[in-house]
């Protein structure tokens, strides 16, 4: 009786932490996401800020139209976006490391990057596009999108076939990754210089084409993919013992295998079509997170989600910050912070974690 | 457990809707990208339509005063106009170029990625770009500070007249545009006359590469390949499907060209060269090559450096110049490029001409 209540504090100790940790988290997030809006290369004081933000509810205040417009159309949509992007991509590459139960897996590892860099080069060299349109900046992204699902939906259809093993996913992924990737400098040999460059600035990724509107489009279709995910928590926790002690479970893993592998998919090449291709996050999001909560994916979901958001929003206030009035690609930043850590997160990479 | 999680993804929806819709009622109408006119006495705001070169029908309010300037082509032709001043902001690309004179306005960031909020802060009326780079996020950021986006490409020899004109129409400035395209003009037309009677056995067999990328040439689809014919020319590398194809040693000394013509892309010539050792040595290691050694190019040594701006570039009406010189000496004997070339610089650009642009 003494043992069962001794356990039980104890599992109630835990989660009283973990929830904590996220608690600590979302307050960091908010502090973040107020601290980004603070800052950037036109000079615009604190103060005006936050009367550029408030004023419209209470006018305690007067700010100039232009601080308004700035704080309103170009840097909170901006920070809303990284947030929103964080999110997706670290509950994406989360997703991934559980179904291929291999902690090196990031969102891309299916060749997604490989395929929107694709379609986004298909677009900028030879104007050829799956929805043709006449404005030039949809026609990049209906491409990104679409040729960011062919991989998976290749590498799906091969699991049908062989089994969805980690192996076969993996393996199929590395092909689509060369196949696409190959297509993409066959574009970059044919076209001219400056669509190359153009090509290449996509691939780096960049949160300047944040806009109300891309906004509301990339939150309304990748959040609510955040409730299956959830949903699925238990059946991930289950993933991670084994096929056959899964299986046991009840838990039918070709199918949350797949359905993962689907929504992750969707959750990366939601804002990849729209920002290009952002890296590292998926990858280091979910380490870190499981360093922190470990590998239950009921509190792994929303830790690595809100870290992927901190990252990202950090990385981007950075990029754009440091050596304005250059802007630098995020995506880059996201790549040098991601790597020192990466590696440190390697080397201390322990067998408990899995 | 599972519905706790549940709880808190729809939590986290609930939160962001109410934000995006609160957003929507507080913002009120959205802003229209057109322009408004500001306060004025009796008199209606002038304003004046244009199609630019990614083919949009732009109407801009006169008189234009505050202008961003993303690239250096367009910032030349706004010298060429004589509205240096109307020039608030630059791209890094601008500023760092001495002979443009910028050094003194603001620096936005670079082309491919300006920085908007710099953008704003200055309240230009009009920014100037490329017709594709950057892509729509230019008009979708500067929309709310009613800055129009003019795309106008001043690097394409065949639109150039064109741009000009409309930007001169912009700031008012027509009868300079005028008196330059005719000066241009008058540059074409001695070329043209002098290669006029020209036979297909006179003409000269001409192999263009890359500059510091070996084998790279240049085929139909191409500036640099439109510059070539233009000075009489025929390119070994005609009729390939690709505008930049790459080719092989043995097929170019198959060919066997009389003259070989190297674009430099600024790296061993410009404004900035000051002496010609740099461009001398990579000229004698591009003639070392093993296949190339046996050709009739490098055996008579018709082999000439040229900087990129002069074949194909902005300034390729005097570039053309420079290569029919060197494949028909006699025929230009009394006409001298580098006399243009400097009144380029010192009377249209106002700048004084320096610098290395072609070698020998």
């Amino acid at each position: 009786m003494q043992a069962q209540e001794g356990i039980k504090k104890r599992y109630a100790d835990i989660i009283g932490r973990r929830l904590l940790f996220l608690f600590f988290l979302s307050v960091s997030l908010v502090c973040s996401i107020t601290a980004s809006v603070l800052v950037g290369s036109a000079s615009i004081s604190a103060k005006d800020v936050i009367c550029a933000l408030f004023s419209k509810l209470v006018p305690f205040c007067s700010s100039s139209g232009i601080t308004q417009t700035i704080v309103w159309e170009l840097r909170l949509p901006r920070v809303l976006m990284a947030v929103v992007a964080g999110i997706a991509f670290a509950v994406a590459g989360t997703i991934m490391q559980g179904v291929l139960r291999n902690p090196l897996a990031s969102p891309y590892t299916l060749g997604m990057a490989s395929g929107a860099a694709f379609g986004a080069a298909l677009a900028i060299v030879l104007g050829i596009g799956v929805l043709s349109s006449k404005s030039y900046g949809w026609l990049i992204v209906t491409n990104a999108f679409i040729f960011s699902l062919i991989p998976s939906f290749i590498v799906v259809s091969l699991a049908k076939l062989k089994g969805a093993s980690p192996e076969t996913l993996i393996l199929s992924g590395i092909a689509m990754m060369y196949l696409f990737s190959a297509g993409t400098s066959l574009l970059q040999y044919v076209g001219r210089e400056e669509d190359v460059a153009a090509v290449v600035y996509w691939l780096f990724g960049s949160l300047s084409k944040a806009t109300w509107r891309n906004l509301r489009m990339v939150s309304f279709t990748s959040l609510p993919l955040l409730i299956p995910a959830l949903k699925l928590s238990w059946d991930f926790n289950a993933l991670t013992a084994g096929d056959e002690v899964a299986k046991s479970l009840g838990v039918n893993v070709e199918m949350v295998r797949l359905g993962g592998v689907f929504l992750s998919s969707l959750l990366t090449a939601i804002p990849v079509c729209f920002l290009g291709t952002i890296g590292f996050i998926g990858l280091v999001a979910p380490h870190m997170a499981r360093m922190i909560v470990g590998v239950d994916h009921r509190f792994l979901f929303p830790a690595s989600g809100l870290l992927g958001a901190l990252i990202l929003l950090i990385a981007d206030t950075a990029a754009r910050t440091i050596l304005s009035p250059i802007v630098l690609p995020v995506g880059v930043l996201t790549s040098f912070l991601g790597v020192p850590l990466f590696l440190y997160l390697m080397i201390r990479r322990r067998r408990e974690y899995w | 457990m599972s519905l706790r999680n549940v709880l808190i993804g729809v939590i986290l929806l609930v939160v962001l809707v109410t934000a995006t819709t609160a957003y929507y009622k507080l913002r009120g109408p959205s802003p229209i990208p057109t322009t408004s006119p500001p306060p004025q006495t009796e008199a209606p705001p002038t304003m004046v339509t244009i199609e630019d070169a990614a083919g949009r029908n732009i109407t801009i309010e006169l008189p234009v005063e505050r202008i961003v300037v993303l690239n250096t082509d367009a910032a030349e032709a706004i010298l060429i106009l004589g509205e240096k001043d109307k020039i608030v902001g630059v791209s890094d690309t601008v500023h760092k170029h001495a002979y443009l004179g910028m050094k003194d306005k603001t620096v936005i960031g670079s082309w491919k990625a300006p920085d908007y909020e710099k953008i704003a802060e200055l309240r230009p009326q009009i920014v100037i770009s490329y017709a594709k780079w950057p892509g729509s996020e230019l008009e979708e950021n500067l929309a709310p500070f009613n800055i129009t986006v003019v795309r106008l490409n001043f690097y394409k020899p065949e639109t150039f007249d064109s741009d000009l004109q409309k930007l001169a129409r912009i700031l008012g400035a027509e009868e300079k545009a005028e008196e330059f395209i005719s000066w241009r003009a008058s540059i074409t037309d001695l070329l043209e006359g002098r290669l006029k009677d020209l036979s297909p056995e006179e003409r000269v067999r001409v192999y263009v590469e890359f500059g510091h990328k070996p084998w790279k040439t240049f085929s139909e689809g191409s500036s640099t390949h439109q510059a070539i014919v233009a000075s009489g020319a025929i390119n070994i590398a005609e009729g390939f499907n690709v505008s930049y194809p790459v080719v092989s040693g043995e097929w170019v000394l198959e060919q066997n060209p009389d003259v070989i013509i190297i674009a430099d892309y600024g790296r061993v010539t410009g404004y900035d060269v000051k002496n010609d050792t740099a461009v001398r040595e990579f000229r004698d290691e591009f003639c070392a090559r093993p296949e190339l050694e046996e050709t009739d190019a490098v055996k008579n040594g018709r082999v000439h450096v040229i900087n990129n701006k002069l074949l194909g570039g902005s300034r390729t009406y005097i570039g053309e110049l420079y290569l029919a010189k060197w494949f028909y000496p006699e025929r230009f004997e009394d006409v001298d490029p580098e006399t243009l070339l400097r009144e380029y610089f010192e009377k249209w650009l106002g700048v004084a001409y320096e610098g290395i642009w072609v070698y020998p």
